[in-house]
């Protein structure tokens, strides 16, 4: 199962713009797979909500997950909230706040904040 | 085909388990950068395998904490170096299926070439279809690769289309491990 992972920069200056250029070019190529090819797709979170429902309820997409590209947890799970059936596939957002002079009760309390913020925010 | 059934789990809980997929996967180029924001200083290390050492240590303390579970983690996103290594005695993919309950994916690209009409694309992967026998061999679900897209240029996308999802489709013709149809 592959991630097709065609990160926009969050500080494209015309970010919705590159947005719309991406989307296109990605349905184009979703409409060529032979019925029952299933790919994954992983977006920058978009500037307009739900932009990328069109992926998201493509058949031959699996999942559409989103990246959190640099936006800080807070941000990114704001975003991600108003797009609906995108879950997160967040790195920075995730291990944000963890540290290794944390002990091991400090660390895996922030971790677990962590997970459950992305998660709440994912199932939206 | 006990594999088989492995992988249907998992298409299942890809497709239909709630939660969200925790990338896992920076690698040489974005390690020091991710060693730095968990409080490790560049110099605590003295060369690139003292810092995949490190890196790993970091990633296993995330992987083995009590809250990273398939309950509200469906996948994980891991890099080739941490796939290679073993968490608790047992390969980190090995682990994460079968004592988390974490799908495992493998980021497949060798990072990003230089910028050209706006976009970085990947580089080329001569070594890809050696590097999915053994992903597939040690567990590993599906994929993942990146490009960068830094400005709206519309020149390419006309003559080429999305080069992610192109290369993406070539892979999926070659080799099974992309085709979750293939099974095994």
């Amino acid at each position: 199962m592959p991630i097709i992972e065609p990160e926009v920069d969050i500080h494209c200056p015309e970010k919705a713009k590159a947005e719309e250029l991406l989307k296109a070019a990605i349905l184009e190529e979703l409409d060529e797979l032979p019925a029952g090819q299933l790919v994954m797709l992983k977006l920058t979170l978009p500037e307009q909500d739900d932009f990328y429902a069109d992926c998201v309820r493509h058949p031959n997409v699996l999942r559409v997950v989103a990246l959190s590209g640099g936006y800080a947890r807070a941000e990114a799970n704001d975003r991600l909230r108003r797009n609906h059936g995108i879950v997160a596939s967040f790195s920075r957002a995730l291990v944000e706040g963890l540290s290794a002079q944390q002990s091991d009760a400090e660390f895996n309390a922030m971790l677990d904040g962590s997970i459950q913020s992305i998660f709440e925010a994912s199932n939206t | 085909m006990k594999t088989l059934g492995f992988n249907e789990q998992q298409l299942q809980q890809m497709k239909t388990h709630p939660g969200f997929i925790a990338a896992l996967d920076q690698s040489g180029g974005s390690t020091p950068s991710a060693l730095r924001l968990y409080g490790i200083k560049e110099g605590a290390w003295s060369n690139e395998d003292e810092m995949f050492a490190i890196v790993h240590q970091m990633r296993t303390r995330i992987m083995t904490s009590p809250s990273f579970t398939g309950e509200r983690i469906i996948a994980a996103i891991l890099f080739e170096n941490t796939m290679d290594r073993d968490i608790e005695r047992r390969p980190t993919a090995d682990y994460l299926w079968n004592v988390k309950r974490v799908v495992p994916f493998l980021k497949v690209d060798k990072g990003l070439a230089a910028e050209k009409d706006g976009v970085q694309l990947m580089k080329p992967m001569p070594e890809l279809a050696a590097l999915l026998d053994k992903a597939k061999a040690k567990g590993i679900f599906g994929t993942k690769m990146r490009s960068f897209i830094k400005q709206a240029n519309a020149s390419r996308h006309q003559g080429h289309r999305e080069p992610a999802v192109r290369s993406s489709r070539a892979d999926h013709r070659r080799r099974p491990l992309a085709d979750h149809r293939a099974g095994s």
